[in-house]
């Protein structure tokens, strides 16, 4: 094995890649789980099934018995258990097939750079923009709360009581700060303003 | 960007679900709703009946009959390949940032470990007060050694600044390697951040 270098073009494109990787979830955690269910019941089925070839007794049901069972279904027991039983089971399966199916989207931004790639957790983004808005507000950090969400950015400000704060102003420095940093793809800024102020802040 | 297989994660998972949910509303209506139960069982019946013939069709002098052979064989072959699909999840880290022959004289190859990479970042960057931390990786994702460089910012510190100083800083490690390495760089928010103030004063 031996390290090359490649060319700007191919380099891009592996960035391309990795990006579109860090932006999407892995889906690792439902596959996780699927397995151990797969491998737990395979276990179990294995184990029933070495039980029946060599004429032992099943340990909690015989295959034989097991299929008749299945064949004679809703059979003698309690109707509402089965019924529970079966609305549980379609629940994992829509869980499952709904996180294999949706998109997704980890609460990430890029942050496009010719040399690197560049990926930016939206927490991070969000502690930013929260200190400009605070700056621009003359506020505490306290009173300053800020969302980052895929294509938009909420500011919410609690002015301080007695000291004039406008939404403007707020607004003008948390876009000039989301500029500076260029994310892609680019929110926008909504402010909001609490009516009420904080006394002695 | 490890090697997580994630096609193939959403089409197990996929058909797991599809599988199960079927499974599930198949048993909710056989159990609600009667017409249903008598036409599963009209249907199930000559399955089974076909089943315990081929049973009995099928002897084994040691046992009972080699259809559980054939059934064992599926169910281990199964879990194998479960468990071969759930460890590659997450694979792909690697050891070596530079590996390659060596045209001297002197016979050998060259190879720079990835902690070199770790300890230049960590030592150059460790006197500032925007970061709390940093993790640096080496990864190989498609036959390709790449560098992910993971770096906790304090609160409230400006990303594209830390990006800059970062990029410069790789600038000096390609010249220092001899060798140009791809760069993934993933501004993170750690536990450290949410109990660590804001920088008040730079």
């Amino acid at each position: 094995m031996t390290t090359e270098t490649l060319t700007p073009e191919d380099e891009r494109r592996f960035l391309d890649e990795i990006l579109r990787r860090e932006l999407t979830p892995s889906r690792s955690i439902a596959a996780l789980l699927a397995g151990v269910l797969v491998v737990l019941l395979c276990v179990y089925f294995l184990l029933e099934t070495i039980l029946a070839l060599f004429r032992l007794p099943g340990w909690l049901i015989d295959p034989d018995e097991a299929l008749n069972w299945v064949a004679g279904l809703p059979g003698t027991g309690p109707g509402p258990v089965l019924a529970l039983g079966g609305a549980v089971l379609a629940m994992v399966g829509f869980f499952f097939l709904v996180s294999a199916l949706m998109p997704g989207r980890r609460a990430r931004h890029s942050l496009p750079h010719p040399v690197l790639a560049v990926v930016v957790d939206d927490e991070v983004v969000a502690s930013a923009l929260a200190r400009r808005a605070r700056l621009a507000a003359n506020v505490s950090p306290a009173q300053v709360m800020v969302t980052v969400a895929r294509a938009q950015v909420l500011v919410n400000v609690r002015p301080t009581s007695g000291l004039r704060v406008t939404d403007d102003a707020v607004e003008r420095a948390v876009t000039e700060e989301l500029d500076a940093m260029g994310l892609s793809p680019r929110p926008s800024v909504t402010v909001h303003l609490a009516s009420t102020g904080v006394v002695g802040a | 960007m490890n090697g997580t297989p994630r096609g193939l994660n959403r089409f197990i998972t996929g058909l797991l679900g599809l599988l199960l949910l079927l499974l599930g509303l198949g048993i909710l209506l056989v159990s609600l709703v009667p017409p249903v139960a008598q036409a599963w069982r009209d249907f199930a019946a000559p399955l089974v009946r076909g089943l315990h013939g081929a049973y009995e069709a099928t002897p084994l002098p040691a046992g009972s009959s080699w259809l559980y052979v054939v059934v064992a064989v599926v169910l281990l072959s199964v879990i194998l390949l479960t468990i071969r699909w759930i460890a590659g999840q997450g694979q792909g880290r690697a050891s070596l940032l530079v590996e390659r022959p060596d045209h001297s004289a002197t016979d050998g190859e060259v190879t720079i470990s990835g902690n070199v990479a770790e300890q230049l970042l960590r030592a150059a960057l460790s006197g500032r007060g925007d970061l709390l931390g940093l993790h640096v990786v080496t990864y190989q994702y498609r036959g390709i050694t790449a560098l992910r460089v993971r770096l906790f910012p304090r609160k409230g510190a400006s990303p594209q600044k830390l990006v800059q100083d970062v990029e410069s800083l790789l600038e000096g490690l390609d010249l220092m390697v001899g060798h140009h390495t791809p760069v993934l760089v993933h501004l993170g928010a750690g536990t450290r951040a949410m109990f660590t103030r804001e920088e008040r004063v730079r």
